[in-house]
């Protein structure tokens, strides 16, 4: 999210431990404070980019200000016409004797250019001296030969050439298209969305600003609009209304939005009544109107976040404060309780058996799952995996586990390792094509292992787990020939154990035997009594 | 989250309610809420863990070393 540096001395004159809890509550979390304070700005509040939004925010907040605030332009008598179809629309006004600091400016222009303008696409900003420029002005398309000298050269240039020597036309040349320019009676002023001309370039001395927003969606270029002219009129700034074809920039008229006292209290639950409910909103920079039961809202046009009465109500709880909601324990007859699954009992088991837990992905590597196991399969894949090594969900874990024992041969031995987890296999049955299995998997290594060792092991836990069961031989590719059991629970094969298979071995760079084993304990719905 | 050892909050999870319009076309009517805790952070701040490498070693005697908190099971 956007962080703003901000003048201390341009927020409210409040203590600083009151201010920084305020900004933390409207969305604005400090993260440094002195001279300057840095604010991190939700992304849902472009109006809260720049110093004099947030003061107005805190003011409202404190009680201070309250109520929606009023702006209103004062027609300028200037007229623009528009026709740049690559770019077809532009917003522009006039701010005379606006409290700013420059470079606190440029940087809530850049901040609103990015995240609302989408990088300049929907929506870009030029600023101005105004008393550099003399009307009238016109917003057209170009020609690649035209010539204006931008900020940053000492010299003039064509537009072409703009596109290829000036750093920001080589960022922004595909924003390019049909050369799109501001120009007033002495030429261009502004080559958007690329860089405005050095002739009408801001300095520590202007304080009459021209402000034009061009782009490609009229609504954020509105939007834009409405945010700049607000903050400006809030630092002090009076502003003037310019034409663009049949409409009015800024338009700062407020939307209504109608709220419904008991949908409040739907959401909310605190048992608020219409009075506290209108206090609030007041406080949050609205103004409230009573129709009947219900209320009509007025938002004012900075606020481009509120878009359902439901954006109302989280306002109302942030002006109630958040942590003034107090958690209740819900009356409901009866408490939960956790669930003693059958697993957790395995695991705790496998412990007492010595065996040391461990957890790894889900997602794996192919050849680790089948070729470095000597077996083929298949297995759910990523569409869009970032590497190789985690392009599957594991089919089983064994692999897992060996991994993390050939990475720990340097360790002392004998080495037990254990793992609890959900495999995914492939399923034309199920409705997504895959099934989540949970397994236990089990690996001693040292020097001596043998299957003699793993099946005292796999009995332990069987009979410790009060389950049933019966040992017969078995055949898997990882194992040794002859040295690999299965174990059948109710009838059928629930997983195998055995020493792996020295070609497993060498695959995986070991260099002591490995004994092994991987169960499906339990169905997922059966729980067993520990 | 308050940590005495850093002096600051740290934000470990978010939560919230959904929004209409994404409950609309479920056709759920009710409320509901949601919400989700970055484990790594609270884990490494459980087990002491300063190196969120650590948090995804493979190596066994740094494992073997390290104090668990199995907390109450059931």
């Amino acid at each position: 999210m956007p962080v703003i540096e901000v003048k201390r001395s341009r927020l409210p004159d409040i203590p600083d431990e009151e201010l920084e809890e305020i900004l933390h509550m409207i969305k604005a979390p400090v993260e440094e404070k002195g001279e300057v304070w840095k604010l991190e700005i939700t992304n849902d509040r472009p109006d809260l980019l720049f110093s004099s939004g947030v003061k107005r925010d805190v003011l409202g907040f404190i009680g201070k200000e309250t109520g929606i605030p009023n702006y209103k332009p004062t027609p300028s008598g200037i007229k623009v016409v528009s026709r740049c179809p690559s770019r077809p629309f532009l917003g522009c006004f006039v701010v005379k004797s606006a409290d700013f600091d420059v470079q606190e400016l440029m940087d809530f222009q850049e901040k609103l250019n990015v995240s609302l303008g989408r990088n300049r696409v929907k929506a870009a900003i030029g600023i101005h001296d105004f008393k550099k420029i003399k009307p009238p002005l016109e917003y057209l398309s170009g020609k690649p030969g035209e010539k204006m000298r931008p900020l940053g050269m000492d010299s003039e240039l064509t537009l072409k050439d703009i596109l290829v020597k000036h750093p920001k036309g080589r960022e922004y040349a595909h924003l390019a298209d049909g050369f799109p320019v501001i120009k007033d009676f002495h030429g261009i002023i502004s080559f958007p969305p690329i860089i405005n001309s050095w002739r009408t370039r801001v300095t520590e001395e202007t304080r009459d600003l021209f402000i034009e927003v061009t782009g490609t969606d009229e609504k954020t270029v509105t939007h834009v609009v409405s945010i700049l002219a607000c903050n400006l009129a809030e630092a002090g700034g009076k502003v003037f209304s310019i034409e663009v074809g049949q409409k009015v920039f800024p338009e700062l008229e407020p939307k209504q939005v109608e709220l419904d006292p008991s949908y409040v209290e739907k959401v909310l639950g605190l048992g608020m009544g219409v009075d506290e409910i209108c206090e609030i909103l007041e406080r949050r920079r609205f103004s409230v109107m009573r129709i009947g039961d219900s209320l009509r809202v007025l938002v004012p046009s900075f606020r481009t976040d509120i878009l359902h009465q439901v954006d109302l109500v989280e306002e109302i709880a942030i002006g109630y404060g958040y942590n003034n909601i107090r958690p209740r324990i819900p009356s409901v007859p009866c408490a939960g309780k956790l669930l003693s699954n059958g697993w957790d009992a395995a695991r705790e088991i496998m412990i007492g058996l010595g065996f040391q837990e461990v957890m790894t992905f889900i997602l794996a590597d192919p050849r680790e799952q089948f070729e470095k196991m000597r077996i083929n399969g298949s297995a759910v894949e990523l569409k869009n995996p970032t590497t190789e090594r985690m392009s599957i969900c594991r089919v089983w874990l064994l692999p897992g586990l060996m991994r993390i024992l050939s990475k720990n041969m340097h360790a002392e031995y004998p080495q037990k390792i254990f793992e609890v987890g959900d495999c995914i296999l492939p399923d034309e049955n199920s409705e997504n094509g895959s099934k989540t299995v949970r397994r236990i998997c089990g690996a001693v290594s040292h020097d001596r292992v043998n299957l003699t060792e793993i099946k005292s092991i796999v009995e332990a836990l069987f009979k410790n787990l009060k389950i049933e069961y019966r040992v017969r031989p078995a055949s898997h590719p990882s194992f040794i020939e002859g040295r690999c059991a299965e174990v059948v629970v109710s009838g059928k094969p629930c997983g195998f154990f055995g020493e792996v298979h020295p070609e497993v071995l060498v695959s995986w760079g070991m260099e002591k035997p490995v004994g092994a084993f991987e169960f499906e304990l339990f169905s997922s719905e059966k729980n067993i009594e520990k | 989250v308050y940590f005495d050892s850093l002096g600051k909050w740290v934000e470990v999870g978010g939560a919230g309610l959904l929004r209409p319009e994404v409950l609309e076309p479920l056709k759920i009517r009710k409320p509901v809420i949601a919400w989700g805790l970055g484990f790594t952070r609270l884990a490494m701040f459980a087990l002491g863990i300063d190196d969120i490498r650590n948090l995804f070693s493979e190596n066994l005697n740094w494992l073997r070393r390290k104090e668990v908190y199995a907390g109450n099971r059931g």
